[in-house]
């Protein structure tokens, strides 16, 4: 049972980086790797305002996870409006935007280390202690970050399927060239989707930030879990890409407990893999048919 | 003079030209059409006009309003009351109803005169666009593009794929539109029949230029137009020569 609610904690932290992904690919294809670089980057500013109002109260990490994640939310706005938007302008393909946010990722890992340095830095954990739930045992931060992480989503969900925002977005990814001619401003709202994909991972990743030592890296690895499950769950589809992240989430622990904590990171690539040759648009996605 | 293109030329790939020196007029709450076989570049014409191909068109103008366009983008010209229905419709497949018109500024309360027009729609404003039907679909598609209130409606064949008596109500409805609202359309199509009857003026295209334009009753009289839209020659019938360079060219 442990080993579950670790799969289903570790889960929701992947659901929250892969529906950034998810979003991002949806309006432009393309895959962007800068995604956990932008989240780390406010996670540093985070740590620094923690430490300079030391009490670490519960307000303080509230105000510090919150103005971290909102700075590295406008960080990707910007990359975005300023960099890749002028790249796609001219013509600039997926793929070669692709590789654009690898190099907009290794600037942002080196800014890092200039400005914080390369020592892994230790948050202290927000909450403590364990509760009782029809008879399991949970901690708070299990809770907190389940909580956090089904908030997030619903805000999500109704900022994508109830605004005229999320509307356009939405309409962006079916058909560009109709949302041009409808008078759509697509460099405004692509840079919202991004601003939303930085913001869910910057919470997710102050939400994790207390299980691991924060370094230029540290949200690589739960990058690449969430773009595998994504992958699995479909990577135009954002239920999907939940359902996907639970699905690793759970896997990788129950494989990690029970099997061999050494592959654990192996097989969920390997499950990833074996998506990719079956089944490549993912559980929710849909075929992509291009006319050539 | 509304909308007023100089000498146009659209190239693809830096060597293929799909529009050939093209120039054309359109006035106030007029209605143009432009005829021409598949591959003539009526498609391509619409796109270059709307800033929909990137860098296009190469040379000439395109005088909107007094205003030069080409190679404006999209959004731009669009806010400038120039918009474009494509032939594929340009809905978004996966949007409702509604959500399709809100995307073109679509009011509940003050809005409720598309419904006048289009009635089919409102029973389907929940409905996930790509589930109506090919008529239903080109009337979102026009209910959309009136709720920008534009100037210029480029319409590219706005018939294809529909029943003829869809077609007898969808040219009704521009002809209506453009009495009530005083727009002016132009119109790509290949179904001269319908589309000749609510024209005030209209073009042939082909190999992306313009060789015949004219009144109505010009096209109507046009041998070119009988023979190949009509379905009335009078000519004799071509041998040799003749016939081999009009098939190559049609």
């Amino acid at each position: 049972m442990d080993y579950l609610i670790a799969g289903i904690q570790v889960g929701f932290i992947y659901a929250l980086v892969s529906l950034g992904i998810v979003l991002v690919y949806r309006a432009t294809r393309i895959l962007n790797f800068a995604h956990p670089d932008f989240a780390t980057f406010g996670i540093f500013i985070a740590i620094d305002i923690l430490d300079k109002y030391g009490d670490k109260s519960a307000w303080v990490y509230i105000l510090a996870g919150g103005a971290g994640a909102i700075l590295s939310a406008c960080v990707s706005f910007i990359i975005y409006f300023f960099i890749i938007y002028e790249g796609q302008k001219r013509g600039v393909s997926p793929l070669g935007l692709t590789i654009v946010t690898i190099g907009i990722a290794y600037f942002f890992q080196s800014l890092e280390i200039i400005i914080w340095g390369a020592d892994p830095k230790a948050v202290p954990h927000f909450v403590s202690g364990k509760f009782s739930l029809m008879g399991i045992e949970l901690t708070w931060h299990f809770a907190v970050i389940v909580v956090v992480s089904l908030t997030i989503m619903f805000i999500l969900y109704l900022l994508i399927m109830k605004t005229r925002l999320g509307i356009a977005l939405r309409a962006i990814s079916q058909n560009l060239d109709a949302s041009r001619t409808l008078g759509i401003n697509v460099r405004f709202v692509v840079g919202f989707a991004f601003f939303l994909s930085s913001l869910a991972s910057g919470i997710a990743g102050i939400l994790i930030a207390p299980v691991y030592s924060v370094d230029q890296f540290f949200l690589f690895d739960p990058f690449l879990k969430a773009f595998i499950g994504a992958v699995i769950g479909g990577l135009d589809s954002p239920p999907g890409a939940i359902i996907g992240s639970l699905i690793v989430g759970i896997t990788e622990s129950l494989f990690g407990g029970y099997v061999s904590i050494k592959y654990k990171t192996a097989f969920i690539f390997f499950i990833g893999l074996i998506f990719l040759g079956i089944r490549p648009e993912g559980i929710f996605g849909k075929e992509i048919k291009e006319r050539v | 003079m509304l909308l007023q293109i100089k000498n146009i030329e659209t190239v693809y790939y830096d060597r293929l030209y799909v529009i050939k020196g093209v120039s054309l007029e359109l006035n106030e709450g007029e209605i143009r059409i432009v005829v021409g076989p598949n591959g003539a570049g009526k498609t391509t014409l619409l796109k270059s006009i709307a800033g929909l191909i990137k860098d296009q068109p190469r040379k000439g103008e395109i005088l909107f309003a007094n205003q030069n366009i080409a190679r404006k983008s999209a959004e731009k010209i669009s806010k400038m009351g120039l918009i474009l229905v494509p032939d594929d419709r340009g809905l978004f497949p996966e949007l409702t109803v509604e959500e399709n018109l809100k995307l073109a500024g679509w009011d509940k309360k003050t809005d409720s005169y598309i419904f006048d027009i289009f009635p089919n729609l409102k029973a389907k404003l929940k409905e996930i666009s790509n589930y109506l039907s090919g008529g239903e679909q080109q009337m979102l598609a026009l209910a959309r593009a009136i709720l920008k209130k534009p100037k210029i409606m480029l319409l590219d064949e706005p018939s294809f794929g529909l029943a003829p008596k869809v077609v007898s109500e969808l040219f009704r409805i521009i002809a209506d539109l453009r009495k009530e609202f005083g727009m002016s359309f132009l119109i790509a199509e290949q179904n001269v029949r319908a589309s000749i009857e609510i024209a005030d003026y209209g073009y042939i295209i082909e190999e992306g230029k313009i060789v015949f334009q004219g009144t109505p009753s010009d096209l109507r009289d046009s041998e070119l137009v009988k023979e190949l839209y009509l379905g009335g020659s009078v000519k004799k019938p071509e041998k040799g020569w003749q016939l081999y360079k009009r098939k190559r060219r049609w």
